[in-house]
């Protein structure tokens, strides 16, 4: 309702304009209806005019006509000639015409009924002319057929006619007479007079008296023919005053009465062309008069438009205009004008406003906001600076630790080395107890620094990874010989599954890998009284990336966790409870090494436990392959002969190397190796534990004996009883835990066919035999007594540097080093300048040990080592 | 319908038959012969409609109506009998006739009502002193004498049955002629009054208008006729000098024919005054046009009609003619023409017809006690009015002169179109 007014109301501007713009159209619309009834009336009053002059034309000839009429009229009384009775009749032709004409032209638009009833009038006035003419014709030639003057006396020269009786005096005095009629006759007839028609009638009666007194008989014939006469010229005179009658009177009448209605047709047409002319002319004044009123007012509106339009809208719109420019320069409006009005202007006055408010209230905005940027920035000031502080805070930590680290390792490593030399040399069994537990102490207490400086490295940012080529097997063998330790002190048995996929080689930090994998395991055996500890190993490739992920998983059977302890078990410092902590002790740092580890690599680690049950932990590391794709670590296995038995109560083979065997035949139990068990060319058969063994051995020989080639599956078994089991079975014995190399060989050993191993995993189970000169590049005098004795102990030769810058003169002037063990942190110079400088000049190789020419390995690596 | 016709009809036959038997008596009738034609030539005047059904309805004959124009039926009547059995007009056309001996004797003893016809046609004078006017007078020529030749002297044999006649004069529009003129007393010298100059109307015949032009002349005092019915060449020469003058001035309207024609020459105002005849007056009247037919103070122009006996017409036609003419004097045709303003020649016959109301206003010259309907049955004549010339017998005491065919008739024709075509 609201919208409506608005729209339609004629406070409306628009409204306004539309209705000025209507009345406009609407007086340009009368303007153009008006000027067309004049131009109407005019073309009225034009052919109107036209037609009232066509109009008396026609009357005027029909006049004419009618003169010309009674002009033959009178010809034709003093000629009787037959060309204007012709004549006459065409006159009555074209008269009859011109009426035809007049009467279908509506006579200029007198009205019908008197035009009507004037024609009518003229025509049977006309026609009564017509007629009249016609009798006199007639007359007339009647009159000159039979009534001519010399016929009526014709019969009077018959002589015969006169009686005989008569006298001759008497007949003259009747010639006489007739005589005197007849002149009396034609006297008549050449001036028609009453006095020559009674001359005549007297002539006739007194000749017939003369008759009648001379003759009484035979005098009739001469009477008859008198009477006869007498009745003939009376008829003729008849005629005679008929025919003056008619033309003189009738016809005279008739045409005057024709010429006055053809008048006054005249004087009315003329009439009615002058009212029809001044009609007109009033009209077209008149429209003249309604069309300067019209234009008038059209002017006067439009002035008044204009005028309405700059007073009402464009002055306004201009003042607005100023408004919102000085709005949007952003100036300050105090007032504005037009705020009251009710239309567009009025509206447009309200936005005005509504824009200055809004430009008060930005303003407002704006001086708030640059206060908080102004708090802001001071919060960013403090933040920097206590970011810097911290920085600082940070970075002195990490010098500190670096500084803890070499401070602290250093002397216990000479404990540590002391210690182990010491153990080296003969004594009593209460010291070697002694230096044994000494010996243990520093190893923990090695341990627990090395974590915590660790992470605390981890944690200052200070780790670097490696990125080397490194040989899976390498890895499992060392994760075995520490785990398997481990593991043994609690007789737990150790699985280690490869997924026979697996590339044997991968780039990566395999130290931390290792580092990762020994405290996932050290973990898992820490935690579990009893039962087993699971490892396994598998490859996922991923070929967009070029990577592939090592997936391991380490599966006990411990005290497992519960979800809230679950939630902390990667936090450091903390182990699963206090309760835990006492029991298991540690630094409870180990898995939040882990995780930051992994994290670091960029990895994940992932955990699940249920109390009471164990706990498995997932790791995925992204790894990248050699070069080349390298086929999978058990890929060249080959496969037992067909026919092959394995034999089994609980398989001791995983599923994954039971398919690598491609054994056909499903497991047999322990029980079937009593009963006839064939001819297999070869056989696996589970031993679960010593006992077994003992009770199947002789079986087993007997197998052996009928050439079948057997292999054992042991599980794992504390370090003497399987020696004392390889002892009994000199045969294919594979013991958990093994590594992949480990079963390759036993497949080998049960097929016949030896698998290529490397050198490295063939030396691996060679004695250490080396023989080589080494630069020792240490500062600190009890290490260099400690490593100088482990070197020596292992039969090498060794000179020593204090810095690095002894080292590098040393090697210039004598360069017959095999290898370089150098300390890092050096006074003159550290360990890290002094190998650049060696690298510079070519000399060493800075590689692994023993790989000429001289590798170079720092000291601080050699810990991991020992470890 | 077929039925109504057919009684409608017999009707109509037996009240012939009846009218026949009672009126004519020797008619002879007989069923299976063709009912006798009677042949009327004339004019309007008296061949009338209404007059020509109501004759054959009371007398079963058959009648043949020919109007004319006067001239026309003159000529055609003289010069040829055998056209018609009776001829209807004016008795300045009798001698005419008589000479060219178109026309038979009427024989006096074979007319009913002939002792009740009154003095005009036999004495001339309806009372002792009065006029009995110029010109030919109808008992001057009504009776045959033993010569052949039409006098006044009585002898059994008539030349025309005398029965409708009147006198003229001119009518003027009261609320139209100017007002001076008006309160004169009525004079035929307003025809020529330049208070009325171009508002003049003459009847075109010289034996009439002649007479309305010479008495106006007469009247205004421009000339003085030796005898105004049988006016002289040299008279019609002064007169038709003096109206050619006055034509060329424009004096005259106009020269009306017929009545009709006068009628309209009157309510169209193009004349004010004009020679009149009575049914115009009526007529004009009827429709309210303010007409006063004047009596002049010199008397009035006096015509006579006259029914004439072809003398071509014998047997049944003649006894046929005969009974026609009886009927004409039975009563009801004159009171049908009395409501017209013409008069019979036996007036008390036709009172029996008329209205008390009806006698007093026509015939005894009194104002109309009630609204008259003429024959068309419209009022035309209201209560109050009067005719002007008072009673019959004052009007016919007052013929200055009667139409006439005089002497110089073929002259004053000639004058006539000198007249008209000036």
């Amino acid at each position: 309702m609201k919208i409506h007014t608005s729209l339609f109301s004629l406070s409306s501007i628009r409204a306004q304009i539309i209705l000025v713009l209507a009345a406009l159209v609407i007086l340009l619309l009368l303007q153009g209806v008006i000027a067309r009834a004049n131009q109407a009336v005019l073309f009225e009053g034009v052919s109107a005019s036209g037609q009232a002059i066509t109009d008396i034309g026609q009357v005027r000839a029909l006049q004419r006509d009618i003169l010309d009429l009674q002009r033959n009229v009178l010809i034709f009384r003093e000629t009787a000639s037959d060309s204007a009775v012709s004549r006459f009749e065409r006159l009555m032709q074209a008269i009859e015409q011109k009426l035809e004409n007049l009467e279908s032209s509506r006579l200029a638009r007198l009205p019908m009924q008197q035009t009507r009833e004037m024609l009518n009038s003229m025509r049977h006035h006309l026609q009564a002319y017509q007629n009249n003419f016609k009798d006199v014709v007639d007359a007339r030639a009647r009159r000159d057929d039979t009534l001519s003057t010399a016929s009526l006396f014709n019969q009077f020269e018959d002589s015969r006619l006169i009686p005989a009786s008569l006298s001759g005096a008497q007949e003259n005095a009747i010639r006489l007479q007739l005589s005197q009629a007849r002149s009396a006759a034609l006297e008549y007839r050449l001036q028609p007079d009453s006095i020559h028609r009674q001359a005549f009638i007297t002539a006739i009666s007194k000749a017939r008296n003369m008759v009648e007194q001379a003759a009484s008989e035979d005098a009739s014939p001469l009477l008859d023919a008198l009477d006869d006469t007498r009745a003939r010229f009376l008829t003729l005179t008849q005629l005679i005053q008929g025919n003056l009658f008619l033309v003189n009177v009738v016809m005279a009448g008739s045409a005057n009465e024709f010429l006055y209605l053809s008048n006054e047709l005249v004087k009315q047409v003329n009439n009615q062309y002058a009212t029809i002319s001044s009609t007109t002319q009033e009209q077209a004044l008149q429209a003249q008069q309604s069309l300067n009123i019209a234009s008038f007012l059209a002017i006067l509106l439009a002035i008044a438009a204009a005028g309405y339009t700059i007073y009402r809208i464009l002055s306004p719109v201009k003042t607005l205009t100023d408004v919102f420019r000085r709005l949007a320069r952003d100036e300050n409006i105090s007032e504005i004008p037009g705020l009251k009005r009710e239309d567009e202007i009025g509206q447009l006055a309200n936005a005005a406003q509504v824009f200055n408010n809004k430009n008060q209230q930005t303003r407002a905005l704006l001086d708030e906001a640059r206060d908080l940027n102004k708090r802001q920035r001071a919060l960013n000031d403090e933040l920097a600076a206590s970011k810097e502080k911290a920085e600082r805070a940070t970075a002195s930590k990490s010098i500190f630790l670096a500084n803890m680290s070499h401070e602290l390792r250093t002397p216990l490593n000479g404990i540590v080395g002391l210690i182990e030399l010491a153990q080296q040399q003969p004594m009593s069994s209460v010291l070697k107890r002694y230096l044994d537990k000494a010996a243990y102490s520093s190893q923990v207490l090695m341990s627990v620094i090395n974590d915590v400086l660790d992470f605390s490295k981890i944690e200052a940012g200070k780790l670097e990874l490696e990125e080397t080529s490194f040989s899976m097997h390498s890895l499992f063998n060392n994760l075995l010989s520490v785990v398997t330790l481990k593991a043994q002190e609690k007789n737990l048995s150790i699985r280690l599954i490869v997924s026979p996929g697996l590339p044997s080689q991968a780039v990566g930090d395999a130290l931390r890998i290792s580092q990762v994998l020994m405290n996932l395991c050290s973990n898992a055996i820490k935690f579990t009284e009893q039962g087993e500890v699971v490892i396994r190993f598998d490859g996922e490739f991923h070929p967009k990336s070029e990577h592939f992920t090592l997936n391991i998983e380490v599966k006990d059977t411990g005290i497992g966790m519960s979800d809230e302890q679950l939630k902390r078990v990667f936090s450091p410092f903390s182990q699963a409870d206090e309760a835990t902590n006492r029991k298991y002790g540690g630094s409870g740092l180990g898995l939040a090494i882990v995780r930051q580890l992994i994290d670091l690599m960029g990895g994940e680690l992932a955990v699940s436990s249920t109390p009471g049950c164990g706990s498995v932990f997932n790791a995925a590391i992204p790894l990248k392959p050699v070069e080349q794709p390298l086929p999978g670590i058990l890929s060249h296995t080959p496969a037992l002969p067909t026919g092959s038995m394995y034999y089994t109560n609980h398989a001791l083979l995983p599923d994954e190397y039971r398919q690598l065997l491609r054994v056909k035949s499903q497991p047999r139990p322990l029980e079937a190796l009593s009963e006839d068990i064939g001819a297999p060319p070869c056989m696996v058969v589970d031993i679960e534990d010593f006992s077994t063994f003992k009770a199947l051995l002789p079986r087993l020989d007997e197998c052996v004996n009928r050439g079948i080639k057997t292999g054992l599956v042991v599980n794992t078994l504390p370090g003497k009883l399987i020696e004392k089991m390889m002892f009994c079975w000199p045969h294919g014995l594979l013991c958990h835990p093994f590594t992949p190399i480990q079963l390759e060989a036993f497949i080998g050993e049960l097929t016949g066919i030896s698998t290529t191993l490397s050198p490295d995993e063939t030396q691996r189970d060679e004695p250490p035999a080396i023989d080589g000169h080494i630069l020792l590049v240490e500062d600190n005098a009890i290490n260099q007594v400690v490593t100088g004795e482990m070197l020596s102990s292992l039969g090498l030769s060794y000179d020593v540097a204090e810095d690095g810058k002894q080292a590098v003169t040393k090697f210039e002037n004598s360069p017959q080093y095999d290898l370089v063990l150098m300390d890092v942190q050096m006074p003159v110079m550290d360990g890290y300048e002094a190998t650049r400088l060696l690298r510079k000049k070519a000399l060493i190789r800075f590689r692994s040990l023993g790989c000429p020419p001289t590798p170079c390995r720092k000291i601080k690596i050699r810990h991991w080592k020992q470890e | 319908m077929d039925n109504a016709t057919l009684s409608s009809g017999r009707r109509k036959f037996l009240k012939g038959a009846l009218a026949s038997t009672f009126t004519a008596g020797i008619a002879p009738f007989a069923i299976g012969r063709e009912k006798p034609l009677v042949r009327v030539m004339g004019t309007h005047v008296t061949l009338q409609e209404a007059l020509r059904q109501r004759a054959m309805e009371d007398l079963g004959i058959r009648l043949h109506f020919s109007p004319g124009g006067s001239a026309a039926v003159l000529q055609k009547a003289s010069m040829n009998p055998q056209s018609f059995d009776l001829y209807e007009q004016w008795s300045n056309s009798i001698n005419v006739l008589w000479q060219a001996k178109a026309i038979a004797p009427i024989e006096v003893n074979r007319l009913t009502y002939w002792d009740e016809i009154n003095a005009l046609t036999k004495t001339g004078r309806l009372q002792p002193h009065a006029s009995l006017g110029a010109g030919d007078a109808p008992y001057k020529i009504i009776n045959v004498q033993q010569n052949g030749t039409l006098g006044s002297e009585p002898t059994g044999q008539i030349s025309f049955l005398p029965y409708v006649h009147n006198v003229d004069s001119f009518g003027y529009n009261r609320s139209l002629i100017d007002t001076g003129l008006m309160q004169e007393q009525e004079s035929w010298g307003w025809l020529l009054d330049s208070r009325v100059s171009g508002k003049v109307a003459i009847v075109n015949d010289p034996t009439i208008g002649l007479f309305d032009l010479a008495l106006a002349a007469q009247a205004k005092g421009l000339m003085r006729f030796n005898d105004i019915g049988a006016i002289t060449k040299q008279e019609l020469d002064e007169l038709f000098g003096m109206l050619i003058e006055l034509k060329q001035l424009g004096h005259f309207a106009g020269f009306w024919t017929s009545v009709p024609e006068s009628v309209q020459f009157m309510q169209n105002e193009r004349c004010v005054v004009e020679s009149m005849f009575s049914p115009a007056v009526s007529a004009l009247n009827a429709s309210n046009v303010p007409v006063t037919f004047a009596a002049p103070k010199e008397g009035y122009r006096g015509w006579h009609g006259v029914m004439c006996l072809s003398s071509a017409t014998a047997g049944r036609q003649k006894d046929a003619a005969y009974e026609y003419m009886n009927w004409w004097l039975s009563g009801w045709p004159g009171a049908f023409i009395a409501r017209q303003g013409y008069y019979i020649s036996n007036p008390e016959r036709s009172a029996n017809y008329l209205s008390d109301a009806e006698w007093d206003y026509w015939y005894r010259g009194k104002p109309a006690a009630i609204d008259l309907k003429g024959t068309d049955g419209r009022i035309s004549v209201k209560q109050g009015q009067q005719r002007t010339g008072g009673s019959y017998t004052d009007r016919f005491s007052n013929v200055a002169v009667w139409n006439t065919v005089m002497p110089t008739y073929e002259y004053s024709l000639q004058k006539w179109y000198e007249f008209l075509t000036s």
